[in-house]
């Protein structure tokens, strides 16, 4: 063994173990969003051997340099961790412990709280991830939408590093690298591997609850002195109380009922004398109906990601991905579970709504709140959740962004050079003219080896390059505004009808329509007994159909398009 | 480059077939709601409720609500003799079918 200028040390579970370990030295790797891992050997003590009490004990290993007359000139640590796995070798002698820095272990006791000041700028969606996941699952959820990693760092804590390298922290020229053949080895990920081109299609589906309120009612088509001139049949306000609220569908608001004349003298040339004991029939009535229901949306955007330095570069490397989510509303308690019908209940005011007075306050059944009136006067309110919204659709392109800046950096520079403790995962390193190559690029993963038989102590490095063809300007990655749906209304909106008078024993030969509208009478005695033709005496009210524009399932399509701009980190290679 | 970091890295850009959570990624096609046609009530008349033709005019028979309630003129009729004077009714009044009050006026001899 040659003389060392450097020497390992370890502390285990508090007390330096370094004069114990045996001629295979340390070794530590780490690696980007990895645990680190590293190795060592002790000279078993005397006497009864522990293994059990050795897992989960904690242990630091340090790099310490010293003059060749073994003066300290520096201790600096390269891991902290724990014991993972310790072995016993009896033929030796030996204990073997496989140690980790516990990355996976401390990020998995981390609260959520804390993870979300380690991972700031991060997108997380309960649309697109699970609610119930642990601290882990949580934490990597949440890296799935930033361009870089948590990693522990020699001291054992957690820090988040970007992707992207950063302006260089050490710079190696070429008598600061171990010769090799060559000596910084460039390895670029194949055309394959890379992704320039997302499109998303990200449907969202919501319901919009509809209200039309549709007024009508019905008058009776002579006057007094026609009417005593020409007596007609008349309806009750019973048979217009049945027909209001028989309209299928439609929920009748409020009723109001115009009662025959009242007992008294008419002035009719001559005048006549009139009496009304028949309080039951009317010779007008107008109503308000209301009519609920509900419309599926599908909103259907296409979100088109693209690095475009890389597709002039590389060609169009293209990934196609849908998502959906969805928003519940509780159509059948809007619409009730048979289309609505519900019988009104309405309360009868000034009246017991057969002999006098009207039915409903006229506040029944009102608007949702929220609900505004659109072109068509219907009140309108569309059920959705447009922050989950927005979260959820940020949270999709956040990862198909980071897919594409990882897909640019599988390009490795590798190379070792004498161990440097400064060197580790959070750290951006710069090769200059070594061997030709000249890059820069944040350490994705590296070793120190402390070799105790051949004296040397070196630091394996591997770098990623991120490559894009050019520099670029990415865009935020905001949701964009949702389209809204505003069909045109026609020019007559459906709604209620009620009114029309037809009446037989006319004189005429008319015979009655089941289809018309309003009142169907009689007049009597007849105007004429040749022909008679005689009508049912019944009131019809009418509604139009609601619309397919505002009922039909609908999807609503829409484009969004972001640029994402890999880094084009410093590469360049002399033959 | 590492095994496991190129394997994580394929992971990334092929594992959006299925969402991480095995989440639906696709909706099933909206259930199609029924068309809201139009509809129609129509209320026929009670056939038992006696409801008359009119609400007015004055339903037969006539019956004199008290003889007492008729009056008088006090002009008479008198015979063309002069030996008898027979009052002249002014009013009468009767209900009709409907218990409606009719009155009758007479015009005073002459």
């Amino acid at each position: 063994m040659g003389t060392r200028y450097w020497r390992e040390v370890v502390v285990l579970d508090g007390v330096d173990v370094s004069a114990r370990l045996t001629d295979d030295g340390v070794t530590t790797s780490a690696e980007e969003g990895g645990q680190g891992i590293f190795n060592l050997t002790l000279k078993a003590l005397p006497g009864s051997v522990n293994l059990d009490a050795l897992r989960g004990k904690a242990v630091t290993v340090s790099y310490q340099t010293r003059t060749a007359g073994g003066t300290i000139l520096s201790t600096e640590l390269l891991m902290t961790g724990n014991v993972d796995l310790p072995r016993y070798d009896p033929g030796r002698k030996t204990i073997s412990l496989r140690c980790t820095d516990r990355r996976d272990d401390r990020i998995a006791l981390l609260s959520k709280a804390a993870i979300d000041a380690l991972t700031p700028g991060a997108k997380w969606s309960s649309d697109v991830f699970e609610s119930e996941a642990d601290s882990f699952q949580y934490a990597s959820d949440r890296l799935r939408t930033l361009p870089g990693a948590l990693d522990c760092e020699p001291d054992g804590d957690i820090v988040y590093t970007a992707w992207a390298a950063a302006s260089p922290h050490i710079t190696f020229t070429a008598s600061g690298i171990f010769d090799g053949e060559p000596p910084v080895q460039v390895e670029v990920a194949p055309a394959s591997s890379i992704r320039n081109r997302t499109v998303l299609e990200l449907t969202y589906r919501y319901e919009i609850s509809y209200q039309r309120e549709a007024s009508s009612g019905w008058t009776y088509s002579q006057s007094t002195c026609q009417y005593l001139a020409t007596p007609t049949t008349l309806p009750t306000r019973d048979m217009a109380r049945r027909a209001a609220e028989g309209l299928s569908g439609w929920l009748l608001r409020s009723m109001s009922f115009t009662p025959l004349w009242p007992t008294g003298t008419y002035a009719c040339s001559p005048d006549v004398n009139f009496i009304n004991n028949q309080p039951q029939l009317i010779i007008g009535y107008s109503a308000v109906w209301v009519k609920r229901w509900t419309q599926t949306i599908d909103e259907i955007i296409t979100v088109t990601l693209s690095s475009t330095q890389s597709i002039s570069t590389y060609g169009e490397r293209r990934a196609d991905k849908t998502g959906s989510m969805s928003t519940d509303f509780d159509v059948e308690d809007y619409e009730g579970p048979s289309g609505n019908n519900q019988a009104a209940a309405l309360s009868s005011v000034g009246g017991d709504g057969a002999s006098g007075g009207s039915l409903g306050s006229g506040s029944e059944y009102p608007p949702l709140a929220g609900a505004v009136q659109n072109d068509w006067d219907d009140w309108r309110k569309e059920h959705t959740d447009r922050t989950a919204w927005a979260g959820w659709i940020e949270t999709h392109i956040a990862i198909a962004s980071v897919e594409h800046l990882a897909s640019h950096r599988l390009n490795r520079a590798v190379f070792a050079v004498p161990l440097n403790p400064g060197i580790a995962v959070q750290k951006t390193l710069r090769v200059n003219s070594v061997g030709g190559v000249t890059c820069t690029g944040k350490v994705v993963a590296m070793t120190h080896v402390m070799d105790a038989r051949t004296g040397e102590a070196r630091t394996d490095v591997e770098l990623a390059l991120s490559r894009a063809g050019a520099a670029g300007v990415s865009d935020p990655l905001m949701a964009p505004t949702p389209p809204s749906y505003a069909p045109t209304p026609p020019p007559t909106v459906g709604s209620v009808h009620a009114g029309g008078n037809h009446y037989g024993q006319d004189g005429t030969s008319t015979t009655e329509d089941d289809a018309w509208t309003g009142y169907r009478g009689n007049y009597v005695p007849p105007l004429a007994v040749s022909p008679l033709v005689t009508f049912s005496d019944s009131l019809r009210v009418d509604a139009d159909e609601i619309e397919a524009a505002v009922r039909d399932n609908t999807e609503l399509p829409d484009t969004a398009a972001y640029e994402v701009a890999p880094p084009h980190d410093e590469l360049s290679i002399a033959a | 480059m590492s095994d496991k970091r190129l394997q994580e890295d394929l992971v990334s850009l092929t594992e959006y077939a299925v969402d991480a959570q095995g989440r639906q990624l696709k909706l099933p096609p909206a259930k199609v709601k029924a068309a809201l046609p139009a509809v129609a009530a129509i209320a026929a008349k009670n056939n038992d409720q006696q409801i008359p033709a009119t609400g007015g005019g004055i339903a037969s028979p006539l019956t004199e609500t008290d003889i007492a309630d008729r009056t008088y003129h006090a002009a008479y009729y008198t015979s063309t003799d002069g030996l008898i004077q027979i009052p002249a009714i002014a009013s009468m009044k009767f209900t009709d079918a409907n218990s409606a009050e009719v009155m009758l006026e007479f015009d005073s001899p002459p």
